[in-house]
């Protein structure tokens, strides 16, 4: 039970906590309590002042997305596309800033925002920094995703954007390999039901490591913010 | 089904931390920075949360008055699924109440729940309120992306931007209100989604 509610402070998101996750690297659980502590420390100072995203002084650069601790590698996953063609996760996004996503196209909230701030910051970025760029979904309801509706439901956000499924058994066993708990089915009567997923996203560098992620509330603007970045400089926070 | 139990998965965790920490984030700054204030805090830090000026949205969304209380920015997922979520903001003046649930035309769609999203493990889920959605007395409560929202399912034709969603939100004490929600490709309440937003921007 412990483990479980220290993982639950590992990933502070919002860029109040982000210096204090990078300041901070010694063992594990004392990392987390002390970025805990010094983060919401943090707050009262990033509250008191003007709420503006683009401090004044920025050096390192400050990224709005949560840092991962420790940085992962991407997994060596082959799935199905919406064209019902091998992807290899890695081959195939290998030299793109990669941003993957596992949810399902009946979550009527959490999954549709996070598509619909990217498809935002798509429309808004240059595209010589979108063009670096791959956003993958794999839904994690593969029983009612079926690959032409994650072709057409993609479709309404970005005709780029790349739809990944498999069985369930390896749907399940990429979210483990990323440290997600595989899904699960929550009934919501009427035939319906809902699937418990992770509601971040998760971004690898060119370097394939997962560096950083982005929780449910963030908008547009983080992406906008964060993806130049990750780009054209890379990852600079180790 | 919610296990608990500690899941280990090879070095790289991730969870929904978010969620706690968001709470302490969402009080602490208070209203105004809404664009960077972790929605999915509301299921826990809620009622007295920052409420957002609908200045833009006022216009084309016009404010539904039952007793006590004003519905207003009110909007739908535009979607190409069959379900689709609701959301909106509101003002209570009165007492205390509370959203018991929600309905739909069957015509349109098969069920509406009024639901949440929490924190199960290190993921989340979204579930339905059976108790219902508390509104504070002069509090304002929102239904936003990460937080609240009234889920409709098996709609009859996927909801595009302009489509109206018509609900029905029955209170405890205020009693049942009809209302229109028109179809949104953003509604993030923070973000560009206002109703005057140009809803169809190119596909």
């Amino acid at each position: 039970m412990q483990y479980v509610h220290l993982r639950k402070e590992v990933i502070m998101s919002f860029k109040y906590m982000t210096v204090a996750a990078r300041a901070v690297r010694p063992a594990y659980v004392r990392r987390v309590l002390i970025a805990v502590m010094a983060g919401v420390s943090l707050l009262a100072v990033a509250c008191g002042g003007s709420s503006s995203a683009s401090a004044p002084t920025a050096t390192p650069f400050s990224w709005q997305g949560a840092l991962v601790t420790p940085p992962f590698v991407k997994p060596n996953a082959v799935l199905t596309d919406t064209s019902n063609k091998p992807f290899d996760l890695r081959k195939d996004t290998q030299g793109y800033v990669t941003l993957l996503y596992i949810g399902y196209l009946h979550c009527p909230d959490i999954c549709p925002q996070h598509m619909s701030d990217l498809r935002q910051a798509f429309i808004k970025l240059p595209v010589d920094v979108t063009k670096h760029v791959r956003v993958v979904f794999v839904t994690a309801d593969p029983d009612r995703d079926r690959p032409d509706l994650i072709r057409k439901w993609l479709d309404s956000f970005n005709t780029g954007f790349i739809g990944l499924y498999g069985t369930q058994a390896q749907v399940d066993a990429l979210q483990v390999s990323l440290g997600i708990e595989p899904a699960q089915k929550e009934d919501l009567g009427g035939g319906n039901y809902a699937v418990s997923h992770a509601a971040y996203v998760i971004a690898f560098g060119t370097d394939n490591v997962a560096h950083l992620v982005y929780p449910s509330g963030i908008t547009a603007d983080t992406w906008i913010h964060d993806l130049p970045q990750l780009v054209n400089a890379g990852w600079k926070g180790s | 089904m919610n296990s608990s139990k500690p899941f280990r998965a090879g070095g790289a965790f991730i969870a929904a931390g978010v969620i706690t920490l968001g709470g302490v984030f969402a009080t602490g700054c208070g209203g105004g920075d809404t664009a960077t204030t972790p929605t999915a805090a509301a299921t826990t830090a809620l009622p007295a949360s920052p409420t957002l000026p609908p200045a833009t949205a006022a216009a084309a969304n016009p404010v539904v008055k039952v007793g006590n209380l004003e519905i207003s920015n009110i909007r739908a997922r535009a979607t190409v699924t069959d379900t689709t979520a609701v959301y909106l903001t509101i003002k209570n003046n009165g007492a205390a109440d509370t959203l018991l649930s929600a309905a739909v035309d069957p015509a349109v769609a098969a069920m509406a729940q009024v639901h949440e999203v929490v924190a199960s493990g290190g993921t989340m889920v979204m579930q339905e309120m059976k108790a219902g959605l508390p509104i504070p007395a002069n509090g304002t409560v929102e239904l936003k992306s990460g937080g609240y929202h009234v889920m409709v399912m098996n709609v009859k034709k996927p909801v595009a931007a302009g489509d109206i969603v018509p609900i029905t939100l029955v209170f405890e004490k205020a009693g049942s209100v009809a209302i229109k929600a028109p179809g949104q490709d953003d509604t993030s309440a923070g973000g560009m989604g206002g109703a005057s937003a140009s809803p169809t921007m190119a596909h």
